[in-house]
């Protein structure tokens, strides 16, 4: 997998992830996720448009990223996730408790 | 019905994706739809992982053996272990969390397992443990 980080306007983080996110590919990014999701950032969404594919390894990830975020008072959500990996989300009852859009315009609300 | 699809893993996680490559081959030269990979593309790793985290307890290695057969009205993926019994429907069925810090790490392998497939089956033959998952075509 690969990560990347982009700061928006009115202090949104925007952590872009690619690739599968199993196994193999959470071990590849989940320090640089821990980090870029980290302190000091308040506001952060994970735009996940360019994962194909998530197994509850992912859910792990996303469930100790947005805990995080969430303990130290900032905002956390998901942007475009893919059907299957939505498919993924809304079985773990994750949609219940962590925001998301369907892409980034609907999502940058939901971080303000 | 095709002779089925087999792969031997030995229980590593650096074997994991190796599965995931065999069953898009596979599935490719079955002609299984998109939708039906996508839930054994899950439910096998879901399976195969906890199998390697958990249900070996010595420093041999041991075989896990998988098999993709087309059937007439269903595709069936069977995962063949000599671990420790496990049975994942005896597994209690998952909670949902109600907030985002009550929510448990963890747990969720077995319940999306159980939601992608139609029909499953676990057996115990010769100390070998036999999970049968059945997705309709």
């Amino acid at each position: 997998m690969n990560i990347s980080e982009e700061l928006l306007a009115d202090g949104v983080t925007r952590v872009v992830l690619s690739g599968r996110m199993d196994i193999e590919g959470v071990s590849q990014i989940e320090a640089k996720f821990a980090e870029m999701s980290g302190p000091p950032r308040m506001k952060v969404i994970v735009d996940m448009s360019d994962v194909p594919y998530m197994s509850s390894v992912g859910i792990r990830a996303l469930l100790m990223t947005a805990k995080s975020v969430s303990k130290r008072g900032g905002k956390f959500a998901i942007a475009g996730p893919q059907a299957n990996v939505k498919s993924v989300l809304v079985t773990s009852g994750i949609d219940k408790i962590i925001k998301m859009g369907n892409d980034l315009a609907s999502t940058l609300p939901l971080v303000a | 019905m095709a002779a089925p699809h087999r792969l031997n893993i030995s229980n590593l996680v650096t074997e994991i994706r190796r599965v995931h490559t065999w069953l898009e081959q596979a599935c490719k030269e079955m002609a299984v739809p998109e939708d039906i990979f996508f839930k054994f593309d899950l439910t096998s790793e879901e399976i195969v992982t906890n199998l390697i985290s958990y249900a070996f307890h010595d420093k041999v290695s041991h075989e896990i053996l998988l098999r993709l057969i087309d059937e007439t009205d269903s595709y069936t993926l069977v995962i063949e272990d000599d671990g420790t019994p496990f049975n994942p429907w005896e597994f209690p069925k998952h909670v949902e969390p109600e907030n985002l810090d009550e929510a448990k790490i963890g747990g969720l392998g077995i319940h999306l397992m159980r939601h992608h497939i139609d029909k499953g089956k676990y057996e115990q033959r010769d100390g070998k443990n036999i999970l049968t998952l059945t997705v309709m075509k």
